[in-house]
C-alpha cells in the first residue's frame, strides 16, 4: 500500500476543516482532507445559517467573529456571492429588564472593540420588523455585520476552491488510527494510510475520540440543535431574529435551535419542536398561518466554556486541534489564523486565548 | 416545440431550483448518495421534498459515479412528511401526539 502524501493532513471536511484547508492551500501548502462522510454530514451541514456576532462572551472572541465576518465578505466578492452571505443586520430580542441591562452594560466596551451593536427601543423594533409581537420584549440589540449564509454553498466553494488550489478531499474515509510517535504523523483509515508533518484535526464532535489516544482530553461534548423550516413564504423578516426567527432568501423560515444535551442521537423530538412551535408563534403571530415542510436536527459541538479550542497539543508542535461551536460564524477566522500558526510556525495573538489546557474547560457544565 | 439548447440549464430540483450541472458537480465532489447530493447542493430540501428529483438524481448517481441503484438509500423522511400547519403543531397537546406516535412504533416492533 503507497501511503498517501502531503504537507498537512485535516481530519475533518466541516466548516472548520475545510476553512483551515483552503486558507492553508491559499499559501500553497499541500493538503489532504480526510473526511468520514461528506462535507456537511455533521453539524456544518445541521444548523440555523446564522452568521451572529455574540454579544455575551468575552470581547476576544466578538472580536474575532467580526474578523470572520470581514472574511466571509470578502469571500462573498472573490466568489460573485456564491457563498449567499446576506449581511442583512441581526435583532437580539431583549424579554426583560435583565437581559436589556447586560446588553446596555456592554455596548460601551462593544463599541470600544469595533462591533456596532445598538440599543433600540420595543417601538423601534416594530417599525423594523413589523410582524414582531413587541408586547413581549423590552428592546433589542441590532448587530449590522450579522446576517445569514447558504453553509452547503459556503462548503462546496472552500471545497472546490481547495482542489482547484492542488491540494485533495479524502471522502468516506472515517479514521481508525492516528500514530505521531516519529517525527511526523501517520493517519490510518479503513484502507489508506496518509503520511503529513502536520495534523489538524477538525473533526467537531468526534474530536475527543480521535485525540484522547494521544493522551489528551479535549473538553467537547455534542449538544442537540433542533430546527423547524416552513415552506416559503412572501418576505416576514429583514433581519435575522434572534433567538429563533431566520427568513432565507429562498423564503422559508428556520425556527429553532433548541440546545439539548442528548448524547449522539441524533433524532428531532416532538415535544422540542411543539417548544419551538409555540416560541415562534409567540414572537411572530403572522406564522399561525405558515406550514411546516420539514424539521432536522444536528449534534453541535460545545466546548465546556463555550470558546473555540484552537491549540496544538503540548509537547507536540506538529499536531493542531480545532473545534468551535457556532463555528459557521468564525469559520473564517478560524482557517486563517490556524493557517497562518502552521506556515509560519508561531501562534498568532489573537489565538491565545482557546488553548486545550485553559481552567475554564476543566468543569463539564450541565443544563 | 423546441429543444433546449446546450446551454440551457436543465432544472432536476425545481423547489429548489438545482440544475443537472450542479448535481453533475457535486457527484464529481465525491458525493455518493441522494442525502449528500443534498446537502451539498439543497436538492431535495423544498416543497416536495425530493419525491420529484429524488429518483432522477438517483439515476445520475448510478451513471455517472457507477453507484449499483440497489445501494441509492432514499433520503432520510424528515417529519412531519406532509405540510403541517404551524399553529396545529404548536397548539396540540405534546401528551397526545406522542401517545400515538408511541402507540403506532410498538405495534409495528412488535413481533406478535
Amino acid at each position: 500500500m503507497i501511503p498517501h502524501s502531503h504537507d498537512v493532513l485535516v481530519v475533518g471536511g466541516g466548516i472548520v476543516g475545510a476553512s483551515i484547508a483552503y486558507y492553508l492551500s491559499r499559501r500553497g501548502i499541500d493538503v489532504g482532507v480526510i473526511e468520514r462522510s461528506h462535507p456537511g454530514g455533521g453539524a456544518s451541514g445541521a444548523n440555523a445559517a446564522i452568521i451572529g456576532t455574540s454579544l455575551s462572551s468575552p470581547l476576544h472572541y466578538a472580536r474575532f467573529e467580526q474578523r470572520s465576518i470581514r472574511l466571509f465578505l470578502q469571500l462573498s466578492d472573490e466568489t460573485g456571492r456564491a457563498i449567499r452571505f446576506q449581511p442583512c443586520g441581526r435583532l437580539s430580542l431583549l424579554q426583560d429588564a435583565r437581559a436589556l441591562k447586560r446588553v446596555e452594560g456592554n455596548i460601551h466596551r462593544n463599541h470600544e472593540a469595533g462591533i456596532p451593536v445598538e440599543l433600540i427601543r420595543p417601538e423601534d423594533v416594530g417599525r423594523l420588523e413589523p410582524e414582531i409581537a413587541t408586547t413581549r420584549i423590552v428592546g433589542a440589540a441590532l448587530c449590522p455585520t450579522d446576517g445569514q449564509i447558504d453553509p452547503f454553498a459556503t462548503l462546496r466553494i472552500l471545497v472546490s476552491r481547495t482542489l482547484a488550489q492542488g491540494s485533495t478531499y479524502y471522502f468516506h474515509s472515517p479514521v481508525r488510527h492516528i500514530d505521531c510517535s516519529g517525527s511526523g504523523v501517520r493517519v490510518a483509515t479503513e484502507g489508506d494510510v496518509y503520511h503529513a508533518s502536520t495534523l489538524v484535526v477538525a473533526a467537531g464532535i468526534q474530536t475527543p475520540e480521535l485525540i484522547a489516544p494521544l493522551g489528551w482530553n479535549v473538553a467537547v461534548r455534542p449538544v442537540r440543535g433542533q430546527i423547524l423550516v416552513t415552506e416559503a413564504l412572501p418576505t416576514l423578516f429583514r433581519h435575522v431574529i434572534s433567538p429563533g426567527i431566520t427568513q432565507c432568501p429562498e423564503g422559508n423560515v428556520l425556527l429553532g435551535v433548541s440546545t439539548e444535551e442528548a448524547g449522539f442521537d441524533r433524532r428531532t423530538t416532538l415535544p422540542a419542536l411543539q417548544a419551538i412551535a409555540k416560541e415562534a408563534l409567540a414572537k411572530a403571530p403572522i406564522l399561525r398561518s405558515a406550514r411546516l415542510l420539514r424539521t432536522f436536527a444536528g449534534l453541535r459541538p460545545m466546548p465546556f466554556d463555550g470558546l473555540p479550542i484552537l491549540d496544538s497539543l503540548p509537547g507536540r508542535e506538529n499536531v493542531f486541534v480545532a473545534v468551535a461551536h457556532n463555528a459557521v460564524t468564525s469559520s473564517q477566522a478560524i482557517g486563517s489564523s490556524m493557517a497562518e500558526w502552521i506556515a509560519e510556525s508561531r501562534r498568532p495573538e489573537e489565538l491565545v486565548q482557546y488553548r486545550l489546557t485553559r481552567p475554564s474547560l476543566a468543569e463539564r457544565p450541565t443544563y | 416545440m423546441s429543444r433546449a439548447g446546450s446551454h440551457d440549464p436543465i432544472f432536476v430540483c425545481r423547489c429548489e431550483e438545482v440544475t443537472q450541472e450542479e448535481i453533475l458537480e457535486a457527484i464529481r465532489l465525491g458525493c455518493r448518495s441522494l442525502d449528500e447530493v443534498k446537502r451539498m447542493t439543497r436538492a431535495g430540501m423544498g416543497r416536495c421534498q425530493g419525491r420529484c428529483c429524488g429518483p432522477i438524481i438517483a439515476n445520475l448517481l448510478c451513471k455517472e459515479a457507477g453507484v449499483s441503484a440497489a445501494d441509492v438509500q432514499p433520503l432520510t423522511a424528515q417529519f412531519p412528511i406532509d405540510l403541517v400547519g404551524l399553529a396545529s403543531l404548536a397548539d396540540e397537546q405534546a401528551g397526545a401526539l406522542e401517545e400515538s406516535a408511541g402507540t403506532s412504533e410498538e405495534s409495528s416492533d412488535d413481533p406478535a
